[in-house]
């Protein structure tokens, strides 16, 4: 909010206010000392002006602190100097009439001159009115520190109020009020210590400090009463207290009065003395109801607390809202497929099975208004809502006395559900919008909740459906094979049925099938893919590659390398090989006939690496990281599900498969298989990189 | 006349034995292997072939099938491929005849279509080599 040079401001004018505070406290007490011994007019005279360039230099400070707590418009900087110009000609012209009037008798004669008092008083009671205004527009986590701050500003101008009210009040300053100044200035400085100590950060909270008038309005008019009401008490304590007389004990009387307003203010200020009075404190001096930060946290606290069977995510999302409004209990009704509102959970209410059609004014009316219905108002006052559109309360909510809140669960601008509340004696009498536009809210943090939850159910059971399809698909397909065959087997037999070879192969055949059969079902059973894992050589299966690939004739024809001999994976014989030999195939499509392709076999750690490099042209960055792995993706143009497939293969076996390749240069992909664990290896051969790559 | 060769290319050894029976008025041969179908076709130079498009390694796909085809029609580009496949039909299918494969017959296979289709392909066959004579 402020930049680096705009925040040293408050404490560069706080430095300025306290040395000036200092400054005149010293004058004062220098005048206080010899002030009766030696005639000195001058020194009074600058003790006077010292003391209002002391208030000019507070009022500066409050007003740049006042300043961050509004957004930093030009608009309201401009305000703000127009401000500070006033007062620095108000107070400026009060040094001038103080000045004007020194000329000539003593201190509290000419002080007792109505004008200057008056000047004073409004002085007062216009840093008293900025420290309230600061005091309500301070973030509360700088609360606990400023608050020192604006209690110790405070009590400098309420004291000094005091002071001129009293002055005003009897025509005189009171000799002793004026000398305790010196220790109620001295009582506030550890306090302003405190705030300096605490709050690093001169600044009053967040970006965007919403200020209504209306609010404004309301603490002015708190202020300004309180300030009258306190005039009628010095009034009355002022005659008392000249009835009773003696020189120290209006001093004494004068601290302890002080000393009390603080411990008062300080008590008041308090966060604990204050939730404790919430209820009633909350209403009448504080502009919100709820502490929302508190709220936020226990509302959050509640949705993501650990789910079980008891503590569904529904029953939470029921007792987040009703928490907040200690409600005893709570229905959720959800939106279901068929647009239907039903009941989904209940937490402490009563009742049976209940439907809300889709088509309903009261659902209408929540999904179009999307605002919190108070039945007792509806009931009350069914205008005020019906006005906002059609409404009709439907019976099994009516009907239900103790229901009383229905709030709206909003995805959006999507009805997904809505919970009734059940009603709460402690805040049924002052429901207000606070606490409707907090529940609205709340409501829809909740819905995004439900929602989420929902949606992952909704992709758990679709991984489900999707895997039973792919499974029923597989199934469909091989028995329509089989039957297929069989069913040639019957047509073939009505000419071949006495040729003794044909019997043979229609048995071979059906042999066929049945083992099909069989494989089928042992997939059904697992749910997942026939798989027969074995101990595999992969040098032999290298070799047995190789060997087909030479057979198909393709070039280049690769050289294997098995740098380790004996390297046993546990893996699927057929589904190791076909991967092999999608790989192989892949590095001789990308190859020139006249290039090679190098197969290495090796053993680091706990895998077998196989590695397949080649001349050819090589993959970039890009296409390796976006496409490679895509099924149906590949440099040749054709359909490419083979790199796609062997890694799944690899990862399905708890290894891996890199690839590394340069543009125009070749490429090596290598596969990390796990060992079989009954191998101990302990070579290590190093893997060749393409940067380190010797020609040959 | 012109043989009257089949390569039965599978890797179902029950469709290869009983499609063998099937078409016993045909001379047939089987294969159930790329390597294994492209041997046999240069060492008998069949006028039709019949070819499973999941071929091992890649069973499931199609990659090995459409290899295949390629590599025999550019041996032998007159041969006539059908394609007995269950892959996926209608994006297999069209692929397979851009790439010049006779005609595309799906798995489960009825055998009498598959049999008038051959018919019709070694027809086809006979009045390509017939006009190719005359031109």
């Amino acid at each position: 909010m402020l930049t680096g040079r705009r925040d040293n401001l408050p404490k560069l004018v706080l430095a300025v206010a306290a040395l000036a505070s200092a400054i005149w406290s010293g004058s004062v007490t220098y005048q206080a000392a010899y002030g009766s011994t030696i005639n000195t007019s001058y020194l009074l005279e600058s003790t006077l002006l010292l003391e209002l360039f002391r208030s000019l230099a507070w009022f500066a400070f409050l007003l740049v602190m006042l300043r961050t707590a509004y957004k930093s418009t030009d608009q309201v900087n401009r305000h703000f100097k127009i401000a500070f110009a006033g007062l620095s000609v108000f107070v400026i012209g009060l040094m001038l009439l103080v000045l004007y009037r020194v000329s000539g008798g003593s201190v509290f004669q000419f002080i007792a001159g109505n004008d200057v008092l008056i000047g004073h008083l409004l002085i007062s009671i216009g840093g008293i009115l900025i420290v309230e205004q600061l005091y309500r527009n301070t973030a509360d986590e700088h609360r606990w520190a400023l608050k020192y701050l604006w209690i110790a500003i405070g009590g400098m101008f309420a004291y000094d109020f005091y002071l001129y009210s009293d002055a005003f009040l009897f025509q005189r300053i009171d000799n002793e009020l004026w000398n305790a100044r010196g220790f109620i200035h001295a009582m506030v400085v550890p306090l302003i210590a405190v705030a300096i100590k605490r709050e690093m950060q001169w600044s009053l909270g967040d970006d965007s400090i919403d200020i209504f008038l209306s609010r404004r309005m309301v603490f002015h008019t708190t202020t300004l009463l309180a300030a009258g009401a306190y005039l009628i008490f010095i009034g009355f304590g002022g005659y008392y207290v000249r009835d009773m007389g003696g020189e120290w004990g209006v001093v004494a009387q004068a601290t302890f009065l002080f000393a009390a307003v603080m411990i008062l203010a300080i008590l008041f200020f308090s966060g604990k003395i204050r939730a404790r009075l919430r209820v009633a404190i909350d209403k009448h001096f504080f502009h919100y109801k709820y502490d929302y930060r508190e709220e936020w946290l226990r509302i959050i606290r509640t949705l993501s607390s650990e789910a079980s069977s008891s503590n569904s995510l529904h029953l939470r999302a029921i007792r987040s809202l009703a928490q907040i409004i200690d409600s005893p209990g709570g229905l959720l009704m959800m939106e279901r497929d068929n647009g239907c509102f039903e009941s989904d959970e209940r937490w402490m209410y009563p009742g049976v099975n209940i439907r809300e059609a889709a088509d309903s004014t009261f659902i209408k009316f929540l999904a179009e208004q999307q605002f919190v219905i108070n039945l007792d108002e509806y009931n009350n006052d069914p205008e005020m809502y019906t006005r906002l559109g059609e409404l009709q309360i439907p019976d099994w909510l009516s009907t239900n006395k103790k229901a009383w809140l229905v709030v709206p669960l909003m995805l959006q601008d999507h009805l997904m559900g809505f919970v009734v509340l059940l009603r709460s004696p402690a805040h049924e009498s002052y429901y207000n919008w606070e606490d409707s536009d907090l529940l609205k809210t709340a409501g829809r943090q909740t819905a995004s909740h439900l929602a989420q939850y929902e949606a992952a159910q909704a992709l758990v059971s679709a991984k489900r459906f999707e895997e039973v399809n792919k499974l029923s698909a597989f199934i469909v397909h091989d028995v329509k094979n089989m039957v297929g065959q069989l069913s040639m087997v019957v047509s073939n037999a009505g000419k071949h049925k006495n040729n003794p070879m044909f019997i043979d192969d229609a048995i071979i055949t059906v042999e066929n099938s049945v083992n099909k059969m069989n494989k089928l079902l042992m997939r059904l059973r697992d749910g997942g893919e026939g798989d027969q894992f074995s101990a595999i050589c992969l040098c032999e299966l290298l070799e047995e590659s190789l060997r087909n690939c030479s057979k198909a004739g393709a070039l280049p024809i690769p050289v294997l390398n098995c740098l380790n001999q004996n390297v046993m994976v546990t893996a699927d014989k057929d589904r190791m090989s076909a991967n092999l030999a999608h790989i192989i195939q892949n590095a001789q499509d990308a190859t020139e006939d006249m290039g090679s392709i190098t197969i290495r076999l090796r053993v680091r750690g706990e895998f077998a690496i196989i590695e397949v490099e080649d001349t050819g042209v090589g993959m970039d960055e890009a296409f390796i990281h976006d496409k490679l792995f895509l099924p149906f993706e590949s440099t040749k143009g054709t359909m490419g599900i083979g790199v796609f497939q062997a890694r799944e293969y690899v990862h399905k076996l708890g290894g891996q498969l890199d690839v590394e390749s340069v543009l125009g240069k070749g490429s090596i992909f290598r596969l990390h298989i796990p060992l079989s664990a009954s191998q101990q290896v302990t070579s290590d051969p190093q893997v060749v990189h393409l940067s380190e790559r010797k020609k040959t | 006349m012109h043989n009257t060769k089949i390569l039965i290319v599978d890797d179902d050894m029950g469709m290869r034995s009983q499609l063998k029976w099937s078409l016993s008025e045909y001379e047939v041969i089987t294969a159930d292997s790329r390597i294994h179908a492209l041997e046999l076709f240069n060492l008998h130079l069949p006028s039709l072939v019949t070819l499973d498009l999941g071929l091992p390694p890649d069973a499931d796909g199609t990659t090995e099938g459409f290899a295949t085809l390629d590599a025999i029609l550019k041996k032998a580009p007159h041969t006539k491929v059908v394609i007995v496949s269950g892959a996926e039909v209608t994006t297999n299918a069209e692929k397979a005849k851009s790439q010049g494969a006779y005609d595309y017959h799906p798995k489960p296979l009825e055998i009498a279509c598959l049999k008038e289709l051959i018919k019709k392909a070694f027809d086809d066959y006979q009045s390509d080599s017939d006009d190719s004579r005359h031109a």
